[in-house]
């Protein structure tokens, strides 16, 4: 290599490896709020949780309870309004089975959501007993792809 | 994370000047690429950090596209774009990336090649 291409090669090197630290530099500082990923021979463009505030504003605040269950029954996710349903707090709620919080719940849970599938999407509303006081409460179970929904009001 | 809205149009939005000028001769232009998602509040930082550092600097000799990989993510390989907001400067040659919402009106000085470089590996 000529002293002239080692010139030229470290400059190219400098300017990718400045690029590259511009980037880490950029994400560290929360310069940054979505990426662009390839999946199956795609672009896809994933925005960090910022983006999707207003929204989650609005689920935690709503007066209407709402969770979302993984299929073996834990709770993945669950509003304020869903943890007061239980008498409890979400924290309290988080990765618990259903079934801990309400009578015969995760049973009769599965087979609303069944019913509920088989009508697809025209869930009808149920009752569920609250496993402590013995209060029910009314829900309408919802079948997601990623997930199960449950949500219900006083 | 969350996956946002794809859809299929490209939208690549002008910004001002209207008409694309011609570098006049011996009158540097630059010709620059913002790709940003949708409404995220990085992107529009980085849209209004944008056009103000280029009112105050380079006044009538400049171009902005706003490209929304949102609308298309598709436009994001021609320029290897991986993190967002990213502005690209296509002119004056070599290309040049920057990455985040252009906070630094230094940094963004010296990436756009207004100012030279005085420091390497700042912060």
């Amino acid at each position: 290599m000529s002293g002239a291409d080692a010139r030229r090669t470290v400059s190219d090197l400098m300017k990718r490896l400045e690029e590259a630290e511009d980037t880490i530099r950029a994400i560290r500082n929360g310069e940054v709020d979505a990426f662009v990923m390839r999946a199956a021979e795609e672009e896809r463009v994933f925005a960090v949780a910022s983006a999707d505030g207003p929204y989650r504003l609005l689920v935690e605040r709503m007066q209407q309870g709402a969770a979302t269950l993984s299929s073996d029954g834990a709770v993945l996710y669950c509003n304020q309004r869903f943890a007061e349903l239980l008498s409890t707090s979400p924290e309290h709620v988080f990765g618990e089975s259903f079934g801990r919080f309400v009578q015969a719940g995760t049973r009769l849970l599965w087979n609303a959501l069944a019913a509920a599938e088989r009508k697809k999407e025209t869930a009808r509303e149920r009752s569920l007993s609250r496993g402590s006081t013995g209060a029910s409460f009314p829900f309408t179970p919802r079948s997601a792809r990623s997930g199960r929904t449950s949500a219900g009001s006083p | 994370m969350k996956k946002t809205a794809t859809a299929a149009t490209p939208v690549v939005k002008k910004t001002r000047p209207k008409t694309a000028p011609k570098s006049a001769p011996g009158r540097p232009f630059w010709d620059l690429r913002l790709y940003v998602a949708g409404q995220t509040p990085k992107s529009i930082t980085a849209l209004n950090n944008l056009r103000r550092i280029c009112e105050e600097h380079l006044e009538g000799r400049y171009r902005i596209q706003v490209i929304d990989l949102v609308k298309n993510p598709a436009l994001a390989r021609g320029d290897q774009i991986v993190a967002i907001p990213t502005l690209v400067r296509s002119v004056p040659a070599p290309l040049r990336r920057m990455i985040g919402d252009l906070s630094s009106t230094e940094r963004v000085l010296v990436g756009l090649d207004v100012r030279p470089s005085t420091s390497r590996g700042d912060e």
